[in-house]
């Protein structure tokens, strides 16, 4: 079985697929009118089913020079941090990881109040910090690959899109290591530079 | 993550501008507070000096905070609140002077209010430790139990780093 969102590849919201190869039987979850082989009644959504496919489509023609042109500029990205500013850390493979996404640790600090400055100086990324989880707890992810509980409050997730331009990644790297100084000032652990 | 929009402006500005970070050379006392919730770290140090009336007074105190806006707030707020103020006074600090100061704080960031309280509260018995005086009763049951959280937060870190 595969399933996919179309919104992951901008397409419309609410639309989506399931691949089911034959032979694997399925407990469809909305009776009714028996609509899709019985598997999901219900109407069909078509204008988000149609933008889903021309998504698909362009997504399929673009896929090359759309991965070499995201990874360029996450390279740039990663780069830029890691050699801007001092204990910081990929986390994932350099090579092997998704075009679209660096994730990196940032020791010493903590990830709610790095995406909060972040977020005020218009940027927008995502935390494993425990503080914006409702569990409170670590990401799991960054644990099981070998982070310790503090390095996983510390760690950013960047995702890069269509729209990411060289000018953004350029303005993160301007405004990241003067927001990182500020907050590991007040960090306790600061001396462990 | 908690929305930028449910912290207010005043919790904003002690986290962007935060006031008496960093540290006292010989302080008086330290507190180190840990949170058992979200791992949350807190240092206060302060400097006591007696005045002319032979009272106590907290002259100086500086923080250092490792947590999310809410801790670096609340950390921020307590030191405008216990500066200057003898230490008897100090010690009736609680956590609803500082929600006040900060205008509030959403609620599943009240535990960071008790971090500050807590730390203070260290840092008042380690000062009275080190000045050999008496030690008020409900100070060493807050400290007891703070040393308790302090083994708890050790002990999660612990069981995190093996997860």
């Amino acid at each position: 079985m595969l399933t996919a969102s179309s919104h992951k590849i901008y397409g419309p919201k609410g639309a989506g697929f399931l691949y089911l190869k034959s032979g694997i039987l399925i407990v469809p979850l909305l009776h009714g009118g028996g609509h899709e082989h019985n598997l999901r009644s219900s109407t069909l959504n078509v204008p988000s089913i149609i933008g889903f496919a021309k998504a698909a489509k362009l997504t399929w023609q673009n896929s090359n020079s759309e991965s070499k042109g995201l990874t360029k500029l996450r390279d740039k990205l990663i780069d830029g941090i890691l050699k801007n500013i001092p204990k910081t850390k990929l986390n994932g493979d350099p090579k092997k990881g998704l075009p679209n996404i660096a994730n990196i640790t940032f020791s010493f600090i903590e990830g709610e109040s790095l995406l909060l400055e972040l977020n005020l100086a218009g940027i927008y990324a995502s935390t494993g910090s425990a503080c914006s989880s409702p569990s409170l707890s670590p990401s799991h992810v960054l644990m099981a690959i070998g982070k310790n509980a503090q390095d996983a409050h510390g760690s950013i997730r960047f995702s890069l899109g269509r729209w990411t331009s060289e000018e953004d990644i350029n303005y993160v790297l301007k405004v990241l290591p003067v927001i990182v100084k500020r907050l590991r000032q007040v960090s306790p652990f600061k001396n462990k530079l | 993550m908690t929305n930028i929009k449910s912290y207010s402006k005043k919790v904003l500005e002690h986290f962007r501008n935060p006031h008496n970070f960093g540290k006292i050379k010989n302080p008086s006392g330290v507190g180190e507070v840990g949170n058992i919730i979200c791992g949350d770290v807190m240092f206060l140090y302060i400097k006591v000096l007696k005045n002319k009336k032979k009272e106590e007074i907290i002259k100086d105190i500086k923080f250092e905070t490792y947590g999310c806006a809410a801790a670096i707030a609340t950390s921020s707020a307590i030191t405008d609140l216990v500066k200057g103020k003898p230490v008897q006074e100090a010690l009736k600090i609680n956590k609803e002077d500082i929600l006040k100061t900060l205008r509030g704080l959403p609620p599943i960031k009240i535990h960071c209010s008790l971090l500050a309280v807590d730390a203070l509260k260290e840092a008042i018995y380690d000062f009275f430790i080190k000045r050999r005086g008496k030690i008020p009763k409900n100070l060493i049951s807050i400290h007891e139990k703070n040393k308790k959280e302090r083994d708890i937060v050790e002990e999660k870190r612990k069981k995190w780093a093996k997860a």
